[in-house]
């Protein structure tokens, strides 16, 4: 896709794919064409140019993709002058879809507030009935725009728990964020956006597999003629090597044989990194 | 389009402001009803009080059907008013609130959307000028009885009662039409703004300077008249005349479908064309 505004190119001939029972990171730094690709795929706004194949079948334009999307774009933005509840009906009605309102607003965690009206929600609440939204039509493919904006810790961890259930059901996830570790956990592919270009995308397993910055870090200082099979380098409390993460899981096993327990495992995130290459 | 229709008839039952016009038009009708019944007998008394000497009326000069007209009279200005308030912003205050963003994001065709925002505002209207004839018209009906009517449309004209319940089915019948007509163009302004006090600011102007320009159209531009939209709310009089003028009331009619056609058209090329980016 192809977009501009005016006689600015806003992305510049972008070819991606999304497949189903994946979750593909969509990440850049801000200004980078996240949210128009978003917008273009929603339909919102006409791209320059555009090809999209739904199971290798050209589809006329994005508008046939929506009976096979859910979208949540940024900020949930539902009438506040209804309930929570009252909004999901209202939305199921559009579709005739015989999604359970009561079930929807479980999943998201909104069971006890499905009756405040949306004026009163936080951001947090209103990203959740997003979310309950996204899955009115029990889509294929879920297009999630910054879905953890203003989410607490815990929810952020149910909504992440969330799409990896929806992905072991056979979605296909697209999703944009700027929390690279979560996100990084959970995708199996990523596209690193940066001005309106792909500048890096590919599997996630293929970076797992690559070595990485670890640091274990303990109660007690180490001592310095402590061996493991691994060449590290160990300071005071902490002790650091470049791994994979079977190789990570190999040098935690063997530090439990020695009986030093680390408190904390840091790993450098690989969308961090390739994030800043850009930045920079 | 059921389906959307009924989404767009259960957002403006949820809305204050919809039964806040509603009750506005209440407190109109019930303050003119208050007027003519403290004071209303002896101004129109003194008006007409030749003529009960030298034609024979059919009960009192000030009766419910006197009561109607009067109050379709004072209010034909007023009531577009009231209804711009609820459909100029029916578009507008989606785009302001971003909830646009996210019913385009499900599987339904722009068209529609737009084709059931122009089919609740006439809902709307329709439900608005059933109250307001139900009011305006069955209980003057109620509270002052009944008569002939006098009307002052090129000299004195006496209306016997037997022919004036249809004349008024007849006028609340084109008053739907011309309201009708208005909240479609306040829809319409509506697709272009995303400010919803913009919307109805620019619409009321509208009725203003149509108003304006239709007073001056009586001594200055004679003739342009016919393409000022309150020109066309205002034929309803014609079918308070002994001899109705059909054919005024046809061209006017004729106008007033055309005109909406138009706005309706127009806001599906903008909606089609218009990028939802917030």
């Amino acid at each position: 896709m192809a977009l501009s505004y005016g006689n600015q190119r806003i992305l510049k001939g972008i070819d991606f794919a999304i497949t189903q029972g994946k979750i593909t990171a969509l990440i850049g730094p801000n200004g980078a064409g996240k949210s128009s690709a978003f917008r273009v795929l929603a339909g919102l706004v006409a791209p320059d140019s555009s090809k999209i194949f739904l199971d290798q079948q050209e589809l006329k334009s994005f508008n046939n993709l929506k009976n096979h999307c859910g979208y949540l774009l940024e900020t949930a933005d539902f009438y506040p002058y209804l309930s929570g509840k009252k909004n999901l009906e209202l939305f199921i009605g559009l579709t005739n879809s015989t999604a359970d309102v009561s079930n929807l607003l479980k999943k998201v965690g909104l069971s006890q507030t499905a009756n405040k009206k949306v004026q009163h929600y936080s951001r947090g609440m209103k990203q959740r009935l997003g979310l309950a939204q996204v899955l009115i039509d029990n889509p294929s493919f879920l297009i999630l725009d910054e879905p953890f904006n203003g989410l607490d810790p815990e929810v952020k961890e149910q909504i992440l728990s969330l799409l990896v259930n929806l992905k072991k059901q056979g979605k296909g996830i697209l999703v944009s964020t700027h929390l690279l570790e979560d996100i990084e956990a959970i995708a199996d592919d990523f596209i690193l956006l940066n001005q309106g270009e792909i500048y890096l995308s590919g599997s996630m397993e293929k970076y797992r597999i690559d070595k990485q910055n670890v640091t274990f870090h303990f109660e007690e200082a180490l001592p310095n003629s402590l061996k493991i099979e691994f060449d590290c380098n160990i300071k005071g409390n902490t002790l650091q090597l470049s791994a994979s993460i079977q190789e990570t899981k190999k040098v935690l096993k063997r530090l439990q044989e020695l009986s030093f327990i680390p408190y904390k495992i840091e790993r450098s995130s690989i969308l961090y990194d390739k994030y800043m290459e850009i930045a920079k | 389009m059921r389906q959307l229709l009924k989404f767009e008839v259960i957002k403006l039952l949820y809305r204050s402001r919809t039964f806040l016009s509603i009750g506005l038009m209440l407190v109109l009708v019930g303050l003119i009803f208050w007027g003519l019944k403290s004071e209303g007998e002896n101004a129109l008394g003194y008006l007409f009080q030749s003529l009960g000497d030298n034609f024979l009326m059919q009960g009192t000069i000030l009766n419910g059907y006197m009561v109607s007209f009067l109050v379709l009279n004072t209010l034909w200005i007023h009531i577009p008013i009231l209804i711009v308030i609820v459909t100029g912003d029916l578009f507008s205050s989606e785009l302001e609130s971003g909830t646009i963003r996210l019913l385009m994001t499900r599987p339904i065709s722009r068209n529609r959307v737009a084709l059931a925002k122009f089919a609740s505002a006439v809902l709307y209207v329709f439900t608005f000028v059933m109250i307001f004839t139900i009011f305006s018209l069955g209980l003057a009906l109620l509270l002052f009885g009944r008569g002939d009517l006098i009307v002052a449309f090129n000299g004195l004209q006496i209306i016997p009662e037997t022919d004036l319940l249809w004349r008024f089915f007849a006028a609340f019948g084109y008053a739907f039409l011309a309201m009708s007509t208005f909240a479609i163009f306040s829809v319409t302004i509506s697709f272009f703004t995303r400010k919803s006090l913009v919307a109805i600011l620019i619409t009321l102007g509208v009725i203003v300077i149509s108003t304006l320009l239709q007073t001056l159209a009586a001594s200055l531009f004679i003739g342009w008249e016919f393409f000022l939209i309150t020109y066309h709310f205002a034929q309803w009089q014609l079918f308070f005349y002994s001899d109705i003028d059909w054919i005024s009331l046809l061209n006017s009619t004729i106008w007033l479908i055309c005109f909406s056609g138009l706005c309706i058209l127009v806001s599906l090329i903008r909606f089609n064309k218009l990028k939802i980016t917030e």
